[in-house]
């Protein structure tokens, strides 16, 4: 008996120091990422898909969906702070997370609350026109023009304070432009807008209008970004045209400040593994989701640059509660 | 017979096997559970069927998915009508004379006729979706924010036909609707308003719990008044089938639905709560029983039934022949399109004709799956009315609850629906009708939406709203619309 037990407790020793040795020790059970958003949105997709894949690479574990909306993304957040940092709540990381953290009062710090693990997905965004009722064939025409005549042209945008019309306040005071910026209530209103010819441009983000850029009835003026997509490589990135500026929508994960490190090492070998499945990569492509994986240390100079960039253009137009 | 009708036919063809009609009724059937849930809306039914969608082929799962919406869709007129919970916000009208039905002891007609309005508002949606969706899709275009605004500025002079005995008191209702609408994100400038601090208010209040709290919540606190009487519970009900002269009243409100939930379920970002109290309001203008609406007509009923199906269909229009969703669900739908390799838009009609013949197909069979679901529903569901009330009540209040706190997972929405319960009660108590609150609160914020676009593209100039056509016309309708109503009551 006392050999048993001097057996079985030096087994369960050994079990505790093999824990970091097993590089499959997280999960040991669900686990679970807040998503600051209602089901079923763009968001809300993209993680659900990488849950179809996740078990396969985290020891048969579901990763469970937990839709938190509320105040533009800041009650999510707010939680997905508060949460107990073990490694089981993660946190869908989204430039909301950046952006409405400097938009108004909230109840989390972008940087200082969390823990970055991983970025998963970084969609260019870029200026969409009617085909049919355009002005202009390229960007510098669009900027010749609105220089002589500032405050004329209208640019839609999925929602004020939003992604796309701060990518879009950006892009106007980098060039010094001057636009009129028509806010609307999401990425399809905007889009409509466009194709019934009741604004003159869109800035949005992938894979928003493109059914209609296929099909011919929206061209993309410059798409912010390094390269051209691989979908529609014949419109030309804004920096081809002699303007360097990029801006996309990015998807990673986060979790709350205070997570061992070695986990969120656990974390982004799973994560990196789904992102490296060939099925996950088709469905992505479906989704019109542009997967690219940066690690903590990559992440986390992302996102103090994201923070940099949008604070700068929030406190130069005075958006939100800080500057009423 | 264009490619598409042949491909129609092709794609009726096809589904006509058993198993594929059995998915589509096993979606209709799913759907009507989570929609006669208070809470669950047809964007988490789609999204908690997702998983499982996965396991079968891309047209069949999505042909689920359909079936899944327009089953949503009917089923929240079920608690709206007997227990007065709308399981949707798109049913919230239905409630209007669906349970003074219920009180006259005619639940199960009011049912049989929510089937069958539906059923009428489903059918003629895919009959529209087959034969004119690129029309309807190109008139929807035209609508412009100047056009939204005036559109909605119209659906508010509804208000004018449900203020009830006393105008004042529903102007007052009215007003409180749309100071609540301005709770939350402002949204043009981006702005706070009213939130005092609290984040879960930044989104304005919730719809679905505001709901639950004015429409069901109240009704417990007012079943808990009698607690000490003894009365009847509406003992015998009468029988599910309309007679022919009823059946003759169904149809005429019917066909109106269809028509106003097509047109306006086919514009993007108006949605299924509007469509059904402009068509219910403008149906009882020129209805020769409109007197008799708000107190158990069955018109009151068939209207906005067939009205929030007609919306799956219109709301499919945009999404398949553009790409471009019109509201949640069918961005929701279009997400998930778009996973399994169907990309709606344009060029869906030109690759893919014959999955759209197929969808084309589905919509038909899900229609007569909502009328033999809705007709058996109306025969058995009506049985929980003769729970004694000590019993339903507490249940009802717990579904309340469960149903709020499902919307966001959160306890604010207990909180919302707990709090409107009570203003609810008082209200009704008072003689202050809950419906022009709900309307205004609901189309408030759009029109302020859409006001804010139009003069940001005029650039401050206000005869934007006049210059256009569309938009004119719809003020100039609108104006009528409350003339002819004061003439009334005065």
């Amino acid at each position: 008996m006392r050999r048993f037990l001097v057996f079985a407790l030096v087994f369960v020793l050994f079990l505790s120091f093999s824990g970091s040795v097993w590089a499959q020790a997280w999960p040991e059970r669900e686990v679970e990422i807040i998503i600051p958003w209602s089901a079923g949105g763009a968001t809300d997709v993209l993680y659900r898909t990488v849950g179809k894949y996740f078990p396969k690479y985290a020891n048969g574990k579901q990763l469970i969906i937990k839709n938190m909306p509320g105040g533009g993304s800041a009650v999510g957040y707010g939680e997905g702070a508060k949460a107990k940092p073990d490694g089981y709540t993660l946190v869908a990381a989204v430039n909301p997370i950046v952006t409405r953290a400097l938009m108004g009062p909230a109840p989390y710090h972008p940087i200082d609350s969390f823990e970055p693990v991983c970025l998963l997905v970084k969609n260019p965004c870029y200026v969409l026109v009617n085909s049919e009722l355009k002005k202009w064939d390229s960007l510098s025409e669009l900027v010749e023009y609105v220089k002589e005549n500032p405050g004329v042209v209208t640019v839609g945008n999925s929602g004020a304070g939003g992604g796309n019309h701060l990518v879009a306040l950006r892009f106007e005071n980098a060039l010094g432009l001057q636009f009129i910026h028509v806010p609307f209530g999401g990425g399809g209103p905007s889009v409509n807008a466009l194709l019934g010819g009741h604004i003159d441009t869109v800035v949005a983000s992938s894979p928003e209008g493109f059914p209609n850029v296929e099909a011919g009835e929206l061209e993309m003026l410059a798409v912010f970004a390094e390269e051209r997509l691989k979908k529609f490589p014949q419109f030309p990135t804004a920096k081809e045209q002699g303007y360097d500026f990029t801006a996309f929508m990015w998807r990673g994960v986060v979790v709350p400040k205070g997570v061992d490190p070695e986990i969120i090492g656990q974390i982004t070998e799973v994560f990196k593994a789904v992102l490296e499945d060939p099925d996950f990569q088709k469905d992505a492509e479906n989704l019109g989701q542009n997967l690219i994986y940066l690690g903590p240390d990559e992440f986390a100079e992302h996102l103090a640059l994201e923070f940099e960039r949008y604070q700068e253009t929030i406190a130069e137009y005075e958006l939100g509660e800080f500057y009423k | 017979m264009d490619i598409v009708q042949i491909s129609l036919l092709e794609g009726m063809r096809e589904i006509l096997d058993l198993q594929t009609l059995l998915y589509i009724f096993g979606g209709v059937v799913f759907g009507f559970i989570v929609g006669a849930l208070p809470g669950l809306s047809a964007s988490t039914g789609i999204v908690l069927f997702l998983p499982l969608a996965y396991q079968i082929p891309a047209a069949e799962a999505i042909m689920i998915m359909f079936g899944i919406y327009g089953g949503t869709m009917f089923a929240g007129s079920i608690p709206a009508i007997l227990i007065r919970t709308p399981g949707t916000p798109s049913a919230a009208a239905t409630a209007l004379d669906g349970c003074p039905m219920v009180q006259k002891g005619e639940a199960g007609l009011a049912l049989s006729t929510s089937a069958i309005a539906s059923f009428v508002g489903s059918l003629l949606s895919a009959v529209a979706l087959f034969l004119i969706a690129p029309q309807i899709a190109k008139i929807a275009l035209k609508f412009g924010p100047p056009e939204f605004f005036s559109l909605v500025v119209f659906g508010l002079t509804v208000i004018a036909g449900v203020t009830g005995k006393d105008v004042i008191k529903g102007l007052i209702a009215a007003l409180l609707g749309l100071f609540l609408g301005t709770i939350g994100m402002d949204p043009v400038l981006g702005y706070f308003r009213f939130t005092f601090g609290s984040y879960a208010l930044e989104g304005g209040l919730p719809l679905l719990p505001v709901m639950i709290g004015l429409f069901a919540v109240s009704q417990v606190l007012r079943d808990i008044e009698k607690a000490g009487v003894t009365y009847q519970v509406a003992s015998k009900i009468k029988g599910i089938w309309p007679s022919r002269d009823q059946l003759k009243r169904i149809f005429g409100p019917s066909l109106f639905g269809s028509a106003v939930g097509v047109l306006i379920g086919a514009i993007p970002g108006i949605g299924g709560s509007i469509a059904t109290f402009v068509a219910y309001g403008q149906y009882r203008r020129f209805s020769k029983r409109g007197e008799e609406f708000g107190s158990g007509a069955i018109e009151g009923v068939a209207v906005p039934e067939a009205t929030n199906n007609a919306t799956t269909g219109g709301a499919l229009i945009p999404l398949l022949t553009l790409g471009v969703p019109g509201d949640i669900v069918t961005a929701v739908l279009l997400g998930i399109l778009i996973l399994f390799g169907v990309r709606p838009g344009p060029m869906l009609f030109r690759e893919q004709p014959e999955l759209v013949g197929k969808l084309f197909a589905s919509m038909f069979v899900i229609a007569f799956s909502i009328l033999v679901l809705g007709l058996l529903g109306a025969r058995l569901s009506p049985m929980i009315l003769t729970v004694p009330k000590r019993i339903l009540s507490p249940l009802v209040l717990l579904l309340c609850v469960v149903g709020a706190y499902a919307v966001s997972s959160s306890t604010f929405g207990i909180a919302v629906a707990l709090i409107f319960g009570v203003i609810g009660y008082f209200m009704e108590k008072f003689g202050f009708p809950v419906a022009p609150l709900l309307i205004s609160m609901i189309l408030g914020p759009i029109a302020e939406g859409e006001l804010g676009r139009s003069l940001l593209i005029s650039r401050g100039d206000w005869s934007i709203l006049f210059v256009r056509p569309i938009s004119l016309i719809f003020l100039i309708l609108a104006g009528l619309s409350l003339f002819f109503a004061f003439r009334k009551k005065a």
